[in-house]
């Protein structure tokens, strides 16, 4: 049974700590609505799992099936059963959508692929998401919109059939029917493969299609709460102040950028 | 389509009809080959150097003729390259330059649009570990001409690559186009890579821009294909490709095509298990 074990995670970006010691355990089948305010290291912990480079463990401990995922490439992370749907997926030109997925599926695989077997499979997933079949031969997310580039991450998780996903964001920028399409096809894969789920969202539409199995709201660098779909149903409705004044713990304002205009230089006004 | 194939050892003239496919092989030390289009033709030529060191190439493409023009340098010798272009009204002239070769290179090529409504447009592929050196003006003198330049380009270590990228319209050539773009790739800070754009705009009423994007692949891409799967390597190998593979279409021969796109995977495969 696939299960990732995260226990007291400490993430640094650029020297200062993002990350003050997470614990949390994602078995198959389950989905982890992950919650909080923005700017409190949701996307921090996805990125860290994934390996990005620009995020430095200093403490604590990854492991996913027994194996420690700190000692991994970020591309062995990949082919190991883990996937990060992007909230900002990059565009690659000049590289194909299906000469891309081919060479991912062939990197987990000892003998490539059938180019009939693959066309197949992709277009069938294409098709299932509602997406314009000559995706396949256009560059990797290059002018796509938003709402394709989210869509376009579905259909890379539906061919790399990974163990566990995590989902960034994958609903912003989708329209109603596009959210509806993304969850039922999230859901239809869970059905399949018994796929295990992080989800981060700030809309409570999107965690009711997907019917979490468990919430957590992380803030500063913590999880701070725990629970169920209840948990996610009440953020929803009375927001995080509650939860601020039930833990005592006050939100550190963002650093706010002051508006600038035209003509002033940038660096000394904030300065001031 | 009718194909036909040559190989010239001496200077040589080449007449291309309709529907013609020639295939000319180079070979020998010194070369100068003259082609002609026919009025109103559309016709494909494909020129493969290979242990040559010297070529004049001159080529005119009659009223209303459609060329499609590659060069494949597969020399491994030192190699130079002098191309004289004359594109008469409502001619059109692509010229693709394929240059895999592991010989030093240096290339002088003048297009000039002469009558109205001529247009040109060049692609080159490079992969360049050696010495490469390039000029090649698109002279607009008559109105209504337009001209359209995409370099794209690899460069290893140790590497030497320049492009000098020239578009030039007359006093008197309005409305004419020139456009040009050039993405250079490198992979080490030990190379040297050079280009130039230029616009040299003597008329009012014309449409002109340049771009270019010099530097090694960017890291978020990478991360994000590796994400996926591939290693640093085969993200690297598919990048190379993507800059590289579609000028084996240029001539939408598919049987050429294949070959081609062939030997520039195989290029790359070597490129990254050196």
């Amino acid at each position: 049974m696939s299960q990732l074990i995260i226990e007291n995670l400490h993430v640094s970006v650029e020297g200062k700590e993002i990350l003050k010691g997470i614990d949390l355990i994602v078995k198959e089948n389950e989905i982890h609505a992950l919650m909080g305010p923005n700017g409190n290291g949701k996307s921090t912990l996805l990125a860290a799992i994934m390996g990005h480079p620009k995020y430095e463990v200093t403490e604590g401990s990854i492991t996913f099936d027994g194996k420690n995922v700190l000692e991994m490439s970020v591309d062995e992370r990949s082919r190991a059963g883990l996937f990060l749907g992007m909230q900002y997926p990059q565009e690659v030109p000049g590289v194909t959508n299906s000469d891309f997925l081919r060479a991912c599926i062939n990197a987990r695989r000892d003998t490539p692929i059938s180019l009939f077997k693959f066309i197949k499979e992709m277009e069938n997933t294409i098709a299932a998401m509602e997406m314009k079949p000559d995706l396949a031969h256009r560059f990797l997310n290059e002018g796509f919109s938003g709402g394709e580039k989210k869509r376009n991450e579905i259909v890379q998780m539906k061919m790399l059939k990974p163990a566990i996903a995590m989902l960034d964001e994958i609903d912003s920028g989708l329209d109603v029917d596009a959210l509806k399409l993304v969850a039922s096809s999230v859901v239809e894969m869970q059905n399949e493969t018994h796929l295990g789920l992080i989800v981060v969202s700030h809309y409570e539409r999107f965690y009711q299609l997907l019917q979490p199995t468990h919430a957590h709201v992380l803030i500063d660098g913590k999880i701070v709460k725990s629970g169920s779909i209840d948990l996610v149903t009440k953020i929803d409705q009375e927001g995080y102040d509650w939860l601020l004044k039930e833990l005592n713990i006050t939100l550190k304002k963002e650093e706010s950028k002051p508006a600038v205009s035209l003509g002033s230089c940038a660096a000394a006004v904030r300065s001031k | 389509m009718n194909s036909k194939e040559y190989r010239f050892d001496t200077n040589s003239r080449l007449h291309v009809k309709n529907g013609d496919f020639a295939q000319i092989l180079l070979e020998g030390n010194e070369i100068e080959v003259e082609i002609m289009c026919e009025e109103r033709a559309e016709a494909t030529v494909y020129v493969q150097m290979k242990d040559v060191s010297v070529v004049k190439l001159n080529t005119n493409i009659l009223s209303g003729a459609t060329c499609k023009i590659l060069l494949w340098n597969n020399s491994d010798k030192q190699l130079k390259v002098t191309e004289e272009y004359h594109v008469k009204s409502d001619g059109n002239l692509l010229v693709s330059y394929g240059e895999l070769s592991s010989g030093n290179m240096e290339r002088n090529s003048i297009i000039h649009l002469d009558e109205k409504g001529a247009t040109a447009h060049v692609f080159s592929a490079t992969v360049c570990g050696n010495v490469k050196k390039s000029y090649i003006e698109i002279a607009h003198h008559a109105q209504n001409s337009s001209g359209e330049m995409e370099h794209y380009g690899i460069i290893l270590k140790g590497g030497q690559f320049k492009i000098e990228a020239v578009g030039k319209i007359d006093k008197g050539a309005s409305s004419s186009k020139s456009h040009q773009s050039t993405r250079i790739l490198t992979f080490d800070k030990k190379q040297d890579a050079i280009v130039l754009p230029m616009l040299l705009i003597d008329e009012n009423d014309v449409e002109a821009s340049h771009a270019t994007s010099l530097g090694q692949p960017d890291e978020n891409q990478l991360y994000y294909m590796q994400s996926r799967g591939l290693s640093r390597q085969n993200a690297m190998e598919l990048i190379t490709l993507g800059y590289l593979l579609p000028i084996a279409s240029k001539l939408q021969n598919d049987e050429l095509r294949e070959i081609l796109e062939r030997q520039i995977e195989q290029k790359v495969k070597e490129l990254w298990s050196m």
